[in-house]
């Protein structure tokens, strides 16, 4: 029975087309049958992170459908995919588009699990609230969080919330953290994900941390970090 | 003896003390007197560095020769201080919590290591204050001088700092001296590579140490409610009142008595103790803080989480030390000795020592227990695979945890303090949470937030959302008699373990305290007549002149401080403004930033961070803001009501729905109001600090409530227009308890009172008058 998970947030530009194809690459490169799907019908994205922009053959739009059987198309897909003869994939991951219209429920459709990417501005974080209520809504409990585009300098010198703080806002399990990196933005305009680098990048690493434990389901716990100011008092759990 | 230097150790609650000893600590320095390696090199050393202790030196060096006696020499020459070496990972920020800490004695010293290179190793001391610089012994040195010492451990990541430390031990070993190691051991999110590490030095120091006592500090945090803040905290006590305990048993100055259950008490040299703790190498410790002796060791043996198993199959010895601004006679070391047998079903020997420090809290008793030998592993009867795997994977465990069908007997331990129905749930460990914060710690605590507990201020607010939350809320504190009630074969009384949980602390105790703390405050800068406190202690009962006069009166009167007695509520608030007004508002203000900061991101959840930036409290508003149910809009005004300052919503005029009204002799009403009337819930600051948190209607105290005197007793009781009526339960801060009923706000009926002490009596009383009372037998029942 593959899993069906949908990655959203809300707001756009957190990071949802980025997650998808970086942990699916890491889910495939574990040796998941990965499929994923860019729900975002009129704006697609995913092709251009995977550097397959080239490759693409049909799209929705392209196909001759009455335009309420499109928003079922989606549904029609997995369906088929569940269906299949040969191996059925181990895994459907769904790139939600930005926004809570028709393209979310769209995307939310036939998803059983949901990871929200948010970051650690307020914008996000509330836009992410919202979506958590439409997603427990719809009947989606099993919602995980990545938090991306995380800069620890910034959350050390109080201009930026902690990790800790707004999991506990949004009360979500920790899927991931990703770190802000600058290799995320040569990735995408290059074409080549960024999971695939070598030497890898530390984005790229946490997002294969986050497709391990999507993979068995585990959440990651967020630890406090000291705040800056004495250095007497700073430690780091990590120091020595 | 040598130099007056000595000095007992020091418990205060003020942070001037511990400068002050740490001052004179400085000033007389005592010198290191070894007499195998000859005073006198020392001493050219040592006058290089403090000038200030020639004098002090000199009058060291007439001290009389003993013969040579190995290891009393040394102790009487070094005239008792205590060196601390730390290393590890921590160890900044646990060497500065023991210099700030009041706990901390003028004979203890601290130092870190400072490798240069591998020859070239020197030991830094730390002292308190920037204007000192800190003076640094080269280890060689170091080694020859002292006798006494104790390693501290802090976490992981020493790096090559542990060379120095065990050559030194080698040093102390081989000078027959006293090491003790203390050990705070590291999370396990710390990582398993650092447990081992921390294991393997411990295992390579074994040998060359006296005595080792392991802290475990992860199991603070099993209870999931504490913050890895609050863990780190009580890690830090526990060390400091580890170093402290060390330091008066091998003093000279304080006196140590062992007990025998069939002997009687022996006093102890420090060479026998010295000998004693070399026996048994490995220890624990505990500690705990209460107004008598139960509840101090209940504390220390019982909520403190490091020593996990009980001590009733310890094949070792137990060290009690206990600190009290109250004079300890004989009598009451012997009542502490029974209870602390009978709390914890130990039979065996028991070493004693008792502190008295005038600076702590008056009843305050503070207890450290160190448990020495081998304590059996109770393996939990229902460890299944899960509880394995859940100490193995954290996060496993969270995942577990939120699966219903995986719940285990042994997840009941850690359930969540909300969950109500659970009241009588004994495993919390959450008082960790509540005494423990109380002392010792420093005016940061004004800064922090109301712990979970405001979440039940949350649930309070959110009178809209459903009564009956309310009503749990109030409820959870409902506590069947029985409780109270203990089988104890031996006849004596005792409380049956309930850990201090909200059962008779009240949901709004820590807001109600940071009040009081306000109040008390400015009323000592403006000293005022209390004629407005609605209720005056004790509740319920009338005075002589009320009888006489027949009058209940029902207006505001002028009260003395001390005498009236009188249970009817003010409603009439005087128009006349006070000057001081403005100074109650803003130290409500302040309040309410505590406040609101706390309960705003609570909304229901759990674990709460006790430090909340500018940020998260924004974004903790913004998201109460949304996700509270959409309601008219209504804007918030500000607007001159009964004589003070409204703020809040209003409809027609009137106040309705959320608002503040600030008055101008300094009272507060914070919470709903209804055309213009104080209705649901809302809190009620009094500006003589008394804090009460209920239900109201009509402008009167209606349903249920809390009542938090600035003095410290909390009263929770039924009201009805005003005044109590029903049933009704006062604690007071040095634990008496009183049950019962009140009518027309007197005492009515009857009344179960038990003292701190166990002592139960019924009274019989009429409309506020003492008719009848009664002494309970230990073991009737009611």
């Amino acid at each position: 029975m593959p899993r069906v998970v949908v990655i959203t947030s809300g707001k756009g530009g957190v990071g949802k087309t980025t997650t998808t194809a970086n942990v699916g690459l890491s889910l495939a490169r574990l040796g998941f049958f990965v499929v994923a799907i860019d729900a975002d019908v009129g704006l697609r994205n995913l092709d251009l992170l995977l550097g397959l922009e080239n490759r693409v053959n049909y799209t929705v739009i392209e196909i001759e459908t009455p335009h309420r059987i499109r928003l079922k198309a989606l549904v029609w897909l997995v369906d088929a995919l569940k269906a299949r003869d040969e191996r059925s994939p181990d895994f459907i991951l769904i790139d939600c588009p930005a926004g809570i219209d028709a393209g979310l429920i769209t995307a939310i459709t036939p998803a059983k699990e949901a990871v929200l990417v948010t970051t650690l501005e307020i914008t996000s974080l509330r836009d992410a609230d919202r979506v958590t209520g439409l997603l427990e809504c719809d009947g989606i409990r099993d919602i995980k969080m990545i938090v991306n585009r995380v800069r620890t300098d910034m959350i050390k010198g109080e201009d930026m919330m902690s990790v800790l703080n707004v999991q506990e806002m949004l009360g979500l399990p920790l899927l991931g953290v990703i770190p802000e990196d600058s290799e995320v933005i040569r990735s995408t305009n290059r074409g080549y994900p960024l999971v695939l680098h070598k030497p890898p990048a530390l984005a790229g690493l946490a997002f294969e941390q986050a497709a391990w434990r999507l993979v068995e389901q585990y959440s990651m716990k967020a630890v406090m970090a000291e705040e800056e100011p004495k250095n007497r008092g700073f430690f780091s759990f990590f120091g020595g | 003896m040598p130099t007056s230097s000595m000095s007992f150790p020091i418990f205060s609650g003020s942070r001037v003390i511990s400068h002050i000893s740490l001052s004179t600590h400085l000033s007389s320095n005592p010198v290191f007197f070894n007499s195998f390696f000859g005073a006198k090199s020392l001493c050219c050393k040592r006058l290089s560095y403090n000038p200030k202790s020639l004098l002090k030196i000199s009058m060291s060096m007439e001290k009389q020769p003993r013969s040579l006696d190995g290891y009393e020499q040394n102790m009487e020459g070094n005239s008792g201080v205590l060196e601390v070496i730390a290393i590890g990972s921590r160890k900044d920020s646990l060497l500065e919590f023991c210099l700030d800490s009041p706990f901390q004695s003028s004979s203890l010293r601290f130092w870190t290591v400072l490798m240069k290179d591998a020859s070239n190793v020197q030991l830094q001391q730390r002292v308190l204050g920037k204007d000192l610089t800190p003076r640094i012994v080269e280890a060689d040195i170091f080694m020859q001088s002292c006798a006494k010492t104790i390693i501290l451990v802090a976490g992981a990541g020493y790096g090559s700092d542990h060379i120095a430390a065990v050559d030194i031990l080698k040093a102390i070993r081989s000078s027959n001296g006293f090491s003790v190691v203390i050990i705070l051991k590291p999370f396990t999110f710390e990582g398993q590579r650092r447990l081992d590490e921390v294991n393997d030095l411990v295992g390579k120091l074994q040998e060359l140490i006296s005595f080792c006592i392991e802290i475990d500090t992860d199991s603070l945090l099993k209870n999931e409610l504490v913050t890895l803040d609050e863990a780190l905290r009580t890690a830090n006590n526990a060390v400091i009142l580890a170093i402290n305990a060390i330091s008066i048993v091998i003093s000279e100055m304080q006196r140590k008595f062992i007990d025998a259950v069939h002997d009687n008490m022996k006093e102890l040299g420090v060479s026998e103790v010295i000998n004693i703790l070399g026996k048994y190498k490995n220890a624990k410790l505990g500690f705990g803080a209460g107004y008598n002796i139960r509840t101090s060791i209940s504390q220390a043996m019982h909520d403190c989480p490091f020593i996990g198993a009980g001590v009733k199959d310890l094949d070792g010895i137990v060290i009690c030390v206990v600190a009290s601004s109250n004079v300890i006679s004989n009598d009451d070391l012997q009542a502490f000795l029974r209870t602390f047998r009978q709390t914890t079903e130990y039979t065996k020997d028991i070493i004693i020592s008792v502190v008295h420090d005038p600076k702590l809290e008056p009843n305050l008793l503070v207890t450290t227990v160190v448990i020495l030998g081998h304590l059996e592993e109770q393996t939990l009867k229902k460890s299944g695979f899960f509880n394995r795997l859940a100490q193995r994977f954290p996060f496993v465990f969270n995942l577990l945890r939120r699966d219903p069908s995986q719940s285990n007997d042994t997840f009941k331990k850690d359930v969540k303090a909300i969950n109500r129905t659970n009241s009588n749930e004994m495993g919390n460990k959450v008082a960790l949470q509540g005494i423990f914060g109380g002392f010792g710690d420093d005016a940061s605590e004004i800064e922090d937030v109301p712990n979970r507990k405001s979440s039940d201020i949350y649930s309070f607010r959110n009178y809209d959302s459903g009564s009956d939350q309310n009503e749990v809320a109030l409820l959870d504190g409902k506590t069947d008699f029985s409780s109270y009630y203990e089988e104890n074969s031996e006849g004596i009384p005792t409380f049956r373990r309930e850990s201090l949980n909200h059962w008779n602390l009240g949901p709004g105790n820590e807001l109600a305290k940071e009040w009081a703390k306000e109040r008390a405050a400015d009323s000592e800068a403006t000293p005022v007549l209390d004629n407005l406190s609605i209720f005056c202690l004790p509740v319920g009962v009338r005075s002589s002149e009320e009888l006489k006069e027949g009058v209940n009166t029902l207006n505001a009167k002028e009260f003395s401080e001390s005498k009236s007695e009188n249970g009817v509520k003010v409603p009439a608030l005087p128009s006349s403004s006070r000057p001081w007004g403005t100074l109650t508002d803003a130290s409500f203000e302040v309040m309410k930033e505590i406040y609101n900061n706390g309960s705003t991101v609570l909304k229901g959840k759990t674990g709460v961070p006790k430090k909340q930036g500018v940020l998260s409290a924004r974004a903790a508003s913004m998201l109460e803001a949304e996700r509270d149910s959409p309601k008219k809009w209504s804007p918030i005004v500000e607007m001159h009501y009964r004589g003070g300052v409204y703020r809040g919503r209003c409809q027609g005029g009137l106040p309705e729905g959320k608002g503040r009204l600030v008055l101008g002799d300094g009272n507060i009403y914070d919470g709903m109001w209804r055309y213009g009337k104080r209705s649901g819930v809302g809190t009620y600051y009094s500006s003589n600090g008394d804090v009460f948190q209920g239900s109201w209607r009509d402008d009167l105290m209606h349903g249920k409530g809390w009542f938090y005197f600035h003095t410290g007793d909390r009263w929770f009781a039924n009201f009805w227009k005003g005044k109590a009526n029903g049933e009704g339960r006062f604690y007071s801060k040095s634990g008496d308890v009183f049950f019962g009923h009140f009518e027309d706000g007197w005492r009515h009926g009857h009344f179960l009172c038990i003292t701190v002490d166990g002592a139960r009596c019924i009274e019989i009383w009429n409309e506020g008058v003492l008719i009848d009372r009664q002494q309970l037998d230990v073991d009737a029942v009611l």
